[in-house]
């Protein structure tokens, strides 16, 4: 089976007083990886659970493939749905788990047999068909419920933070398989995560929400270097901001007053211009005076390829990537990159961190 | 056609009228037979006397009148009011003939049937009855007694010798049942001894158990787990066996008390706390052992880290912590010792208290008025009603202890304490068992006139198997019904309530379920006779009405046994399945259901047990033949001189019973016990 195609026209959502969703609209072309990113409380859950019917909108329509689906219930959708605990029903052995969307469909004996067997040597876990799902590793549970989903054949694939209660290394692996099924499959995929790192390295497209609405939806590249909202700068990857107001197309004036020359990427109208957005490793330390702005480093991370300073500049800080190594407390001059002028403030302005004595 | 096609648009959800029928179920079960002892206690009837005929002559008969008063008794004349200015005259015309006039116009209802007529005015509903007395020589016709409307008066015939009985039925609401229960001595007697009763035991009881139940919690010592197994089989000990056994042994002519001349017997109020303090204590130190496992440890270490000495994090943290489980456990104690019907009766004959009262009001006025009964009901239910008011009012606010994500770590006991716990536990759990061990010996030994011989003999036995079979099959069948219906509706409900949950029938729905929790069963037992023996449902009496009375009673706690078990269940496990193309209804019974079931199966079993110990409403709603075990042993118990032989024999086949199913829920739950 090929992938769906899906379009999502204006989906309201509620929940008695608070709005889980604001009106959205979002395609998915088929075969399409999607991964839905934001912090929790965004709403990526919620439109994730609308598609498979758990929640129905409350204004709006979804299509699949052209065909209206929004009030369609659960059973009828035949779409797979990973959940983030697994969801494996503990009374039933990992070949029963797996069986079960079959036997809804009321397929003969032997079919279902012969089916389970594909599945379970697909996600290598043919050893353990007659063990229960509490005798399992968590790696392998997600691996079982990756086929129980898989067996129903589904045009769409939805998952829920399939991985975030996995040790980092098998989080690592396991998402490369899952994109590699996806790709063997040609399945469309929509995917929940609040780990942008694991958004960047598995999507084709990525779509940041935050609180019930989208606020951007590009490739990881696209997302990563050319967010086109604070809250996007901020929430994927690391971001080095500056406030204040733009004056003219290459001058801003910071909030305490100082003016700098800087090239910007201009997305608003100057007026609107409050915040300066920059990744860590494009800006770049230059010797004290020489740059455009100067500051002091006030504390360092040590990243191993890289370390990260952070660097007062007035009453502000920003965040600096290099290979260079630079002492607590020295004052250093910054050479800015293109930045990109944005209308809302960064949403979480730091207060600078007290100097750190060095050990 | 407009309201079926607004029928058709909305699916009909399945749950929502499961829900419905259920609520409708649950407000016959439970609210009407709680209404029916209301409204007879309120409610009362107006009054009787009785008329004797001699010679012709009429006269009152002596305290045969209720609510009436005399005001003047001639051979021919005889006048009565009432309070509400009622007034009856009874003129004698001629012998045999007499003319019945009332202070309002009297009519007629029906035809005489024989001995009896009715007639009615407007604050009454006279039945007026004739008894002949029996003379083995007269003729055997029927003595004439007809009636006949003569204006606004009756005119009677009846026989010259002989009592009328006239009783009015019109029932008014009505104060006077209460002001009797007060202006009674025996009825103030018998709630203050309730109370009495109620609070000392609690209070012993709380004294035993819970600081057993601490050392328990925190020392580790050889024989700890046998120790909570032999208390958790204390504690589903049939409830009358503890009063026999004591009273054998330390009664008036009890075996103890006899052999050591002792002047003092176990008979009185104290002998009713002292066996009820044995038979609760289990509950209470089960109850609070499981909260003072549950309480964090890494609360008491921040505490001590902090700078708290071991005293005072013990008072200001582990005390607060364990309070809610520790007196949720006393209430229930407290309510158990209030309700409980079998000690008292056992113990002491002559001593009132509430329960043993109500039952005695109820079967001497049976086929007649129940109002006194009903209002020992209505004020046992205030009272219980008031002890679950005390909880909630202590307990509001307090969260219960959060169950630990890490073990108590427990700690050895010096040899001193050791030695302490030793023989705290010893001597508890030893006179927990006087009870069993004196019934299994004197189960093997002869009865002869309602004492116990020291000849052995396996007669008790024999006759258990010969003759009393039938007692065994209708407990295990009862409770056994009982338990299906509860595994049944306690799921179905706890899905309902909890997962499907509606506004307003949920709530509604799990209030009333919950109610028979705090019912007394004596009271329980009342409602349920008033409410189902009368046409179109006589059930009072039957197979049906013990299995109905089980169920409605032990539902409560199957239904939060459930509903724990459904707060495991993730709901993304149903969200796995709908999305796989199960129907809700296939969802529920191939995922949730096993799931709860197998979460429940320890409650369950233990509903199980509780169905087959049932006494104090089981009394109230035997007949024979269906006689279950519990009303067997306490009838033997109670009867003197009656031979306990086979009594003890068959209450040893009821801790089997009871036992066997216990040993399973012990090493099942032993994995995961405290």
């Amino acid at each position: 089976m090929t992938g769906l195609a899906i379009e999502i026209e204006d989906i309201t959502i509620t929940f008695g007083q608070t709005t889980a969703l604001h009106p959205t609209r979002l395609c998915v072309q088929p075969k399409e990886f999607l991964t839905l990113l934001g912090p929790s409380g965004c709403g990526k859950t919620t439109l994730l659970r609308c598609l498979a019917g758990f929640i129905k909108p409350d204004r709006g329509r979804v299509l699949f493939d052209g065909r209206d689906v929004s009030q369609l219930e659960p059973w009828a959708r035949g779409i797979g749905f990973v959940f983030q605990n697994y969801a494996l029903w503990p009374h039933k052995k990992i070949a029963a788990n797996v069986a079960y969307g079959l036997e809804m469909r009321k397929e003969p004996r032997d079919t279902i047999a012969r089916k389970v067997k594909k599945i379970l040597d697909l996600v290598e876990l043919s050893e353990v068909a007659n063990s229960y799902p509490g005798e399992l590793s968590g790696g392998m549970q997600q691996r079982a419920a990756l086929a129980r989903a898989l067996i129903i054949d589904p045009p769409l694939l939805l998952f829920d933070e399939p991985l975030s209660n996995l040790d980092a290394k098998l989080r690592v692996k396991l998402r490369r398989e899952i994109r590699a099924l996806q790709q063997r499959l040609g399945l469309t995929v929509l995917y929940v995560t609040h780990d942008q790192e694991e958004a960047l390295d598995i999507s084709d497209r990525i779509a940041v929400m935050r609180s019930g609405r989208i606020l951007q939806v590009g490739s990881p590249r696209h997302i990563y270097q050319d967010p086109i909202h604070a809250d996007v700068a901020d929430f994927v990857g690391k971001a080095s901001f500056l406030r204040g107001r733009a004056v003219s197309a290459e001058s801003f004036r910071l909030t305490e007053g100082t003016e700098i020359q800087v090239a910007m990427v201009v997305e608003t109208t100057l007026d609107n211009g409050v915040a300066l957005f920059a990744r860590p490793e494009d800006i770049q330390i230059v010797p004290h005076g020489t740059g455009t702005l100067d500051g002091t480093v006030v504390d360092l991370s040590y990243l191993g390829n890289l370390t990260r300073y952070d660097v007062v500049v007035g009453a502000q800080n920003l965040l600096v990537e290099t290979r260079e190594q630079i002492a607590l407390g020295q004052r250093v001059g910054l050479s800015l990159p293109r930045m990109r002028l944005f209308d809302t403030l960064p949403p979480e302005t730091r207060p600078p961190p007290k100097l750190r004595i060095s050990p | 056609m407009k309201g079926l096609a607004f029928l058709s648009a909305r699916p009909i959800d399945g749950w929502r009228v499961f829900s419905l029928l259920c609520l409708v179920g649950a407000i016959f079960l439970v609210i009407v037979p709680q209404l029916w002892i209301v409204v007879s206690a309120f409610y009362r009837e107006g009054g009787s006397f009785t008329i004797q005929i001699r010679s012709g002559d009429l006269s009152v008969v002596r305290d045969s009148t209720t609510d009436f008063v005399v005001e003047r008794e001639d051979p021919d004349l005889i006048v009565l009011s009432r309070g509400d200015g009622m007034r009856l005259s009874i003129a004698r015309l001629s012998p045999g003939v007499s003319r019945m006039t009332a202070s309002e116009p009297l009519d007629l209802v029906g035809t005489v049937t024989g001995t009896r007529l009715d007639a009615k005015s407007k604050n009454t509903d006279l039945r007026i009855e004739q008894t002949v007395a029996l003379n083995l020589f007269a003729p055997t016709a029927p003595p004439t007694f007809e009636a006949k409307q003569d204006g606004q008066s009756l005119l009677l015939r009846h026989a010259k010798k002989g009592f009328l009985q006239v009783h009015d039925r019109a029932k008014q609401f009505s104060l006077q049942n209460f002001r009797d229960f007060i202006s009674r001595k025996t009825s103030l007697q018998a709630l203050w001894n309730s109370i009495v009763v109620t609070v000392l035991s609690t209070v012993f009881v709380g004294v035993i158990a819970v600081p057993l139940a601490w050392l328990v919690a925190r020392y580790q010592f050889r024989g700890r787990s046998a120790l909570i197994a032999l208390i958790t089989m204390a504690s589903v000990s049939p409830p009358f066996l503890g009063a026999y056994v004591w009273r054998l042994l330390l009664g008036a002519n009890g075996l103890i008390t006899q052999a050591l001349g002792w002047d003092w017997s176990i008979v009185g109020l104290h002998g009713v706390i002292w066996v009820i303090v044995w038979l609760l204590y289990p509950l209470v130190f089960l109850m609070s052992l499981d909260s003072f496992c549950a309480v964090d440890p890494t609360l008491r270490e921040s505490a001590l880290s902090l700078g708290a000495s071991r005293r005072q994090s013990f008072w200001t943290i582990e005390v607060p912590s364990c309070l809610p489980g520790v007196l949720t456990g006393l209430y229930m104690a407290a309510m158990a010792a209030f309700s409980d019907f079998g000690t008292p009766y056992i113990i002491a004959l002559d001593l009132v208290i509430l329960p043993k009262m109500i039952y005695t009001e109820f079967l001497n006025e049976i086929g007649g008025k129940t109002s006194m009964a009903s209002t020992g009901a209505v004020v046992m239910l205030v009272v219980a009603t008031s002890f679950l008011a005390m909880q909630r009012l202590i307990l509001s606010g307090r969260s219960f202890a959060s169950v630990s994500t890490r073990r108590q770590v427990l700690s050895t006991p010096s040899p001193a304490v050791q030695g302490g716990i030793y023989l705290f536990a010893g001597t508890v759990i030893a006179l927990a068992f006087t009870p069993h061990l004196v019934v299994i010996i004197t189960s093997f030994l002869e009865w002869q006139a309602g004492t116990v011989t020291a000849i052995p003999t396996w007669a008790n036995y024999q006759t258990l198997l010969t003759h009393q079979l039938g007692a065994v099959w209708v407990s295990l069948s009862t409770a056994g019904a009982a338990t299906v219906l509860c595994v049944l509706f306690g799921v179905t409900l706890s899905y309902v309530i909890v997962r499907r949950s509606d506004a307003v029938i949920a709530p509604l729905l799990n209030g009333i379920v919950m109610t028979p929790y705090i019912i007394p069963g004596t009271v329980f037992a009342i409602g349920f006779i008033l409410a189902f023996n009368q046409d179109p449902l006589v059930l009072t009496g039957t197979w049906f009405i013990l299995t109905l009375s089980y169920f409605v009673r032990l539902l409560p706690f199957a239904l939060k046994t459930s509903e724990a078990a459904l707060y495991q269940i993730h709901p993304a496990l149903e969200d796995a399945a709908l999305s796989l193309g199960a129907r809700r209804f296939q969802v529920f019974t191939g995922i949730v259901a096993p799931l709860v079931f197998s979460g429940t199966l320890t409650g369950m079993i233990l509903v199980f047990l509780h169905g087959v110990n049932e006494l104090s409403s089981t009394i109230l709603l035997y007949r024979p033949p269906w006689t279950p075990m519990a009303a067997v042993i306490f009838q033997n118990t109670i009867s003197p001189g009656a031979n306990f032989g086979y009594a003890a024999a068959m209450a040893v086949l009821m801790m089997v019973i009871l036992y066997v199913p216990l040993a399973f829920i012990i090493r099942r739950t032993k994995g995961n016990a405290p």
